[in-house]
């Protein structure tokens, strides 16, 4: 069994009056996909952002692949960055670059990849995610939602990461393209044995990606795989799992009509 | 047999009339600059001059990943250009890595055929003069609506935004004022210490006073405000409606039906229009008194004698042309701040252009406006 890659330890989140997180713990294996779920405002953006040292928390300990990143210097925080990759909810694509140049802000600015390689690499990962090639000289402004959550997807894997931090991957995806994100993370995480941190809404994401489930209710966290999670007395967890049975019902509902 | 070494993930050697390539290490993105160096020096062309098979050995590379994999297939496709027959060994693991790499391979579309030096500056020409006289609309437009909306605002006040108004002469107007207080009393101090040394050599050192009571109010107070301000405002409205743009915020404005002109631009219009004569007021009398203690600390001129002297040299009418310029300059920097601010696209990038855009143009319109004012009340002889 290889080392946990995320390890929290009694985190506490606090702004103000307000307490988000009450000193939860969570250890992510090397190797898994985890969902982050819970309602809007339960602080799974908080919890990522801790994670990867964008969020001063109140107390605790948050370890990244063995370091914890508010005690180490600039250069070492950057040597472990260089091994986690993220998709921010709304791209976070710099505005100013092309689709091209964006992927290759990291293998030139983290690693110095020389050309021809910095460009082969930068479409390659471009072909991957599924962006056509004539996006490639384009601005973030002139792509659609969804193929900008492609390009910011190709953006995060392209330092081939160890984990790769997924935020809200296939909100205002059609349902195709979501499938199909899906499939391309599931795909690119069993062949780069990625670990992959998921924060989702979207449940047939959950189902067709996820190996553990982690609930984030009432300031706590509930971790399991996805079939114990399902299980859980709670009525916030049971109501929320039950849509999906819904809209699985409604399929055979709207197909059962004609 | 021999072996040389080529460098730490490459060695070459022969075996049994075998030519071997054996590579090792880890062939990582993080590695491939060192790992391009080592292909690079890499004698390809000698291995032409032997008979035999090629294998390329990389059973011994420790880790690879995709990124690294580009400078396997590189490696594996400069053997083959040679035209020997190769054979390759590899783990399955890197067998995986390898072939999910050459999966995703697409060559970059070229941007576009360049024309000709010559019809590329002749068609920049033709795009700039298409692009003033858009412009020249645009502003007119932009103006035109203004007008329209301001008009309307007259005939149903109830249209106009006061709290936001008021919001905006507070930001705009009252929160300048430290800012301009010290700028105008450093000038005010400093004129009057150019106009003591430069006039004492005449022994008329108390016409310092004239040349400042005239100098300021005329001109200096309602210049300097202005500059301040749109440096501190106009690039703040111009920022302010970009990123509302980029947010679309303006858009979600015209699809309830509402103008961004009577939410955005008319109440930071007139919020400075109507702030900038009371800040350039405020800056005319702090310079004054910049100057008083400047002829008092260096001349020993009592505050009395300073006041005497100042009611002697100005007239009403000096105040007044200074002041009935700062309204017009109030407008032109709000406009232009606004009109800036609304041209911004979605890039980060536009904000920055067109905020500094917001602050040159309205200096330039200020100093060009001011010069009209000079020429203006030298023909009507005030």
């Amino acid at each position: 069994m290889e080392k946990p890659v995320i390890v929290i330890k009694d985190l506490v989140n606090k702004f103000g009056n307000q307490l988000v997180h009450d000193h939860i713990d969570l250890t992510i294996e090397s190797g898994e996909v985890l969902g982050i779920v819970g309602s809007s405002g339960s602080g799974k953006s908080v919890l990522v952002r801790s994670i990867l040292g964008l969020q001063a928390f109140k107390s605790g300990s948050v370890s990244l692949l063995g370091h914890d990143l508010n005690k180490l210097d600039y250069k070492e925080n950057k040597k472990i960055l260089q091994k986690v990759g993220v998709l921010f909810q709304s791209g976070a694509l710099f505005s100013s670059l092309t689709v091209l140049e964006n992927i290759q802000v990291p293998l030139k600015e983290q690693v110095e990849v020389p050309e021809p390689y910095l460009t082969q690499i930068a479409l390659q990962k471009m072909i991957m995610a599924g962006l056509p090639i004539d996006a490639a000289h384009k601005l973030p402004s002139q792509l659609s939602g969804g193929m900008i959550k492609r390009a910011a997807l190709a953006r995060a894997l392209a330092l081939d990461p160890e984990i790769l931090f997924l935020d809200e991957p296939t909100s205002g995806l059609d349902p195709i393209a979501a499938r199909s994100f899906d499939a391309l993370v599931r795909q690119l995480q069993r062949t780069l044995k990625l670990t992959v941190v998921m924060v989702t809404h979207d449940l047939e994401s959950l189902y067709l990606t996820c190996d553990r489930v982690a609930v984030l209710l009432r300031k706590k966290i509930m971790v399991g795989p996805l079939r114990e999670i399902v299980e859980v007395k709670d009525p916030w967890v049971q109501e929320y799992f039950s849509q999906l049975h819904t809209r699985l019902k409604m399929k055979k509902m709207y197909k059962e009509r004609k | 047999m021999t072996v040389s070494k080529i460098a730490s993930f490459m060695t070459y050697s022969e075996l049994n009339k075998n030519q071997v390539i054996r590579l090792q290490g880890s062939w990582i993105v993080r590695n491939l600059a060192v790992l391009k160096d080592s292909l690079d020096s890499f004698p390809f062309h000698k291995l032409k001059d032997l008979p035999g098979c090629l294998v390329i050995d990389a059973r011994k590379i420790d880790d690879i990943d995709m990124g690294g994999s580009v400078a396997l297939s590189d490696l594996i496709q400069q053997v083959k250009e040679l035209g020997l027959s190769v054979k390759i060994e590899m783990s399955d693991y890197v067998k995986e890595h390898l072939t999910l790499s050459e999966k995703f391979v697409g060559n970059l579309p070229e941007k576009s055929i360049q024309s000709p030096l010559y019809l590329r500056k002749l068609e920049s020409i033709g795009q700039q003069t298409i692009e003033i006289k858009n412009l020249n609309l645009h502003i007119l437009s932009f103006l035109g609506e203004f007008f329209t909306r301001l008009v309307q605002v007259f005939i149903v006040p109830k249209n106009f935004r006061f709290r936001s108004f008021f919001k905006h002469l507070d930001v705009v107007g009252l929160k300048a004022i430290p800012i301009v207080t010290l700028i105008s009393l450093l000038i005010g101090i400093v004129l009057a210490y150019q106009g003591i040394t430069q006039l004492s050599r005449f022994g008329a050192q108390i016409y310092t006073v004239n040349l400042l009571g005239l100098g300021i109010l005329r001109e200096v107070g309602v210049l300097l405000t202005s500059i301040v301000i749109a440096g501190r405002s106009g690039s703040a409205f111009t920022a302010e409606i970009g990123m509302m743009v980029m947010n679309e915020e303006v858009n979600a404005l015209k699809v309830m039906g509402l103008s961004p002109f009577y939410l955005l631009i008319l109440p930071r219009v007139l919020a400075l229009t109507v702030a900038l004569p009371l800040l350039a007021f405020w800056s005319d009398i702090i310079a004054l008194i910049g100057g008083a203690i400047m002829m008092n600390w260096l001349m020993d001129t009592s505050f009395v004698q300073y006041k005497n002297q100042l009611l002697g040299a100005i007239t009403p009418t000096a105040f007044w042309v200074g002041m009935v310029k700062a309204p017009f300059f109030g407008f032109i920097i709000s406009f232009v701040g606004c009109f800036e601010g609304m041209k911004v696209k979605a890039t980060s990038e536009s904000v920055g252009i067109h905020t500094t855009k917001s602050v040159v143009e309205s200096i330039f319109l200020i100093i060009v406006l001011d010069a009209f004012f000079s020429i203006l009340f030298a023909y009507l002889g005030i």
